[in-house]
C-alpha cells in the first residue's frame, strides 16, 4: 500500500477514523480565511484555502507554553503530555518548515524536550498546492507545490477525490489504520497529481535568492538596510506569521510563592530583544533588526544548518502593514552581493 | 531526556559585598543534591543561568575554578530585575543554577605557555576562575609565567580584595593591581589598565593573553596588545550578550552565524575579526 484514492464524499468518514485514536488538527474557518484548530466536527474541515493565515508551527512550538511550574522555591518540569496528533492539510511549504525547526531544536546535540515531545507525536498530512497565491515563491527557495519534505503523507486534491501517498513509515501506518474509505489508487491518479503539481509550479514567479556566502557576509556592511527598513513599524507580524522563525523569550509568571516559567514567541524586530541591562543594544536601529531577520534566514542558517530558513510561503509579505516585501529585499541583496564582487 | 531548561536547586551559602557602592555581591552557592554537583562539571570561562523562580534567569560567568569544590561562586552586579532580586536575597535562600553553559578559556592550549591575564572592573570574575585554576597545585607546573594586570575605578571597586593581597605575595604569580584613582589608604599603583599593560610589557613569545573588561578598556587595550606582539589568534576575549535559553535556540545572542551562548562566550581576536561588528 503506497497510494490511496479517497472520494471527497468519504472524507468525513476518513477523518473521523483518524480522529478516533488521535487528536486531529486541520484547517478550519477563521472568518478571514482558514487556520489550524483541533477538529470537533469533521464536516468543518476545509480544503478550499490557498494557505492558512498562520503557519502550523504552533502545533509543535506553541505561541506560549509552560516550561516549569514552581511552588515555594521548588521547580518541577512540565513536559507536555502531547496526544498523538494528525496535522492534516498542511501546505508543502509549512511541512518543509518543520524539518528546519527540527534542526534548531536538536542543534549540536542539545535536544529541546518540549518541542521534540510534540513533534514526535505528530503525523503530518500535507496537501499539495494546486493554486499557489500571488505572494508564493516556494520553488525559489528549494520547495515546490507538490514537495513531500516534512510530510508523512502527501495528499493531492484531484477535484472529486484526494490522492493520498505515504511518504514515511509513519504515513504508511496512518493510512493503514484509516479504514476502507480509501481504496488503492490507479496509476492515472498519480499522473494527474504530477500534472497538477507541474501546472502549479508554472504559475509561480521566480525570485532570485542570494546564495553567495561571501557576498552575504559583506552585505552586513551594506548601506541598504536603513533604507529597506524605512517603512518598518517594528511590529513583528512578519516573524510571528513566519513558519521558520523560532526565536523565543522565557519569562516567569505568577507570585513568588507559586507560578510558572513560560516561553513565548519573540521577535528580532523588537528593540528590547537584544537590549542589555547596561543600556547597550547591539541592534539599536530598525535597519540592524531587519538585517538580522534577513541575514539570519539567508546567511546564518545556511552556514549553520545547510539551508536558507525560508520556505516561500509569502506570509510576511501578506501580513506586513507597511507593505515590505521580502522578495524585493532579496533582489536588492542580490544586487548588493554581486556588486560586492562575490565569487559565485 | 535530560531537560536543559530545568535549573539545579542551590542554596546561597554566603554573600560577600564586594564594593562600597554595594551593587556588587558575590554568592557562594551549594548544591542541594550531591548528584547535581557531580553533574555540573565546568571549566574556567564558562557561565551559567542563575534562576530565581518567580523572577527569572540571567546569565552570569562562573567566578570559581573547578578546583574549588563544594560550592560555586558568582559575582553579580545589581543592574536588572533578576540581579536586583538576587541582591535582596539572604544567606540560606534556595535559588537555581542552570549550566554550565558555553565554551571555556583554552586551558589545554595554554599549557606550556606564559599567560597574561588582563582584567578591568567587575568583568574580572571568570578571569579569577582561570587564575585560580592555573595556580592550583595540580596545574601550576603545566603553565609558564603568569602575569595578572587588574584594574578598577577606585580601590573600593576591586573584586576579591583579600585574594588579591594573597596573590601579590606569591612568587609564582606576578600581580599588578591598579586603580584609576586611589584614596588616602591606597599604596598601590594608579593608572589605567592599558598604560600599566604597556609599562609591564610582558613578552608575547610563547604566550597567550586573555582580556576581559568594559568596552572602553578593551578598546584602548587591544592596540597595546598588538604593539606587544600578541597575534590575534593568541589574544583571547570573553563576550557578554543578552540571553534567554543559553543553549543556542532562543536566537538573540548571535553575532552573525555564531551564538555567544554556545560558540562563545570565549573567542580569539582572530575569530572576532571574522564576525560582523554587532556586539
Amino acid at each position: 500500500m503506497n497510494e490511496l484514492i479517497l472520494g471527497k464524499t468519504d472524507l468525513a468518514t476518513f477523518l473521523s477514523t483518524l480522529a478516533r485514536e488521535r487528536r486531529l488538527i486541520a484547517p478550519l474557518d477563521d472568518r478571514t480565511g482558514a487556520s489550524f484548530g483541533v477538529v470537533g466536527d469533521v464536516a468543518k474541515v476545509r480544503l478550499d484555502y490557498r494557505n492558512t493565515s498562520l503557519s502550523a508551527k504552533g502545533v509543535v512550538f506553541p505561541q506560549t507554553e509552560t516550561l516549569l511550574a514552581f511552588r515555594d522555591g521548588g521547580g518541577t518540569e512540565r513536559i507536555p503530555e502531547a496526544p498523538e496528533t494528525v496535522l492534516f492539510g498542511v501546505r508543502p511549504c509549512d511541512a518543509r518548515s518543520l524539518t528546519m525547526l527540527d534542526k534548531v531544536f536538536r542543534w549540536d546535540g542539545t535536544e529541546d524536550p518540549y518541542y521534540l515531545e510534540r513533534r514526535g507525536r505528530t503525523t503530518v498530512v500535507a496537501l499539495a498546492c494546486n493554486e499557489p497565491g500571488p505572494t508564493c515563491f516556494c520553488t525559489s527557495v528549494g520547495g515546490s507545490p507538490g514537495d513531500e519534505t516534512g510530510a508523512d503523507v502527501l495528499a493531492t486534491d484531484l477535484g472529486d477525490a484526494l490522492l493520498l501517498r505515504a511518504v514515511t513509515d509513519r504515513g504508511e501506518v496512518l493510512l493503514r489504520g484509516a479504514g476502507d474509505a480509501a481504496r488503492p489508487a490507479a496509476a492515472a491518479a498519480a499522473a494527474k497529481a504530477r500534472e497538477l503539481a507541474a501546472k502549479a509550479e508554472g504559475r509561480l514567479t521566480p525570485v532570485t535568492i542570494p546564495t553567495d556566502a561571501e557576498g552575504l557576509v559583506e552585505a552586513f556592511e551594506a548601506d541598504v538596510w536603513s533604507d529597506l527598513a524605512l517603512g518598518c513599524l517594528g511590529c513583528g507580524a512578519c516573524t510571528y506569521s513566519c513558519p521558520t522563525c523560532h526565536c523565543f523569550d522565557i519569562t516567569d509568571e505568577g507570585r513568588k510563592g507559586a507560578g510558572r516559567r513560560v516561553r513565548s514567541w519573540d521577535t528580532c524586530s523588537f528593540p528590547l530583544f537584544t537590549l542589555h541591562s547596561s543600556g547597550h543594544n547591539p541592534r539599536p536601529t530598525k535597519g540592524a533588526r531587519l538585517r538580522q531577520r534577513i541575514l539570519h534566514k539567508f546567511s546564518y542558517c545556511p552556514e549553520n544548518f545547510g539551508e536558507a530558513f525560508c520556505v516561500g510561503c509569502g506570509r510576511c509579505i501578506v501580513n506586513c502593514p507597511s507593505g515590505i516585501d521580502i522578495r524585493r529585499i532579496l533582489e536588492r541583496l542580490v544586487e548588493t552581493t554581486s556588486k560586492a564582487g562575490g565569487s559565485v | 531526556m535530560n531537560n536543559p531548561y530545568v535549573p539545579y536547586p542551590v542554596r546561597i551559602d554566603r554573600i560577600t559585598i564586594e564594593n562600597d557602592e554595594r551593587d556588587l555581591k558575590s554568592f557562594e552557592l551549594v548544591f542541594l543534591d550531591p548528584a547535581h554537583e557531580k553533574a555540573f562539571q565546568h571549566a574556567p570561562g564558562q557561565f551559567a543561568e542563575l534562576s530565581v523562580l518567580g523572577t527569572g534567569e540571567c546569565p552570569i560567568g562562573i567566578a570559581s575554578s573547578p578546583t574549588e569544590t563544594g560550592s560555586l561562586l558568582f559575582t553579580v552586579k545589581k543592574t536588572g530585575v533578576v540581579t536586583e532580586e538576587l541582591h535582596r536575597s539572604r544567606e540560606g535562600r534556595v535559588i537555581g543554577v542552570r549550566g554550565p553553559l558555553g565554551n571555556s578559556f583554552p586551558i589545554e592550549r595554554m599549557k606550556g605557555k606564559d599567560l597574561v591575564v588582563v582584567g578591568g572592573g567587575f568583568a574580572f570574575t571568570t578571569l579569577r576562575a582561570l587564575i585560580r585554576y592555573v595556580i592550583h597545585d595540580d596545574h601550576r607546573t603545566d603553565y609558564g609565567d603568569v602575569t595578572v594586570i587588574y584594574g578598577a575605578r577606585n580601590p573600593g571597586e576591586l573584586l576579591y580584595k583579600a585574594e588579591l593581597d594573597e596573590w601579590r605575595s606569591r612568587d609564582d604569580l606576578e600581580a599588578h593591581i591598579t586603580v584609576d584613582e586611589g584614596d588616602e589608604n591606597w599604596t598601590g599603583h594608579e593608572g589605567f589598565v592599558p598604560t600599566v599593560l604597556g609599562d609591564v610589557a610582558p613578552s608575547a613569545e610563547d604566550a597567550l593573553i586573555v582580556v576581559c573588561g568594559p568596552p572602553v578598556m578593551i578598546k584602548f587595550t587591544l592596540p597595546v596588545i598588538e604593539r606587544l606582539g600578541f597575534a590575534p589568534a593568541d589574544t583571547i576575549l570573553s563576550l557578554e550578550m543578552r540571553m534567554k535559553c543559553g543553549i543556542g535556540k532562543c536566537g538573540r545572542c548571535n553575532i552573525g552565524s555564531k551564538y555567544v551562548c554556545k560558540d562563545g562566550p570565549v573567542f580569539t581576536l582572530e575569530q572576532l575579526s571574522g564576525l560582523p561588528a554587532e556586539y
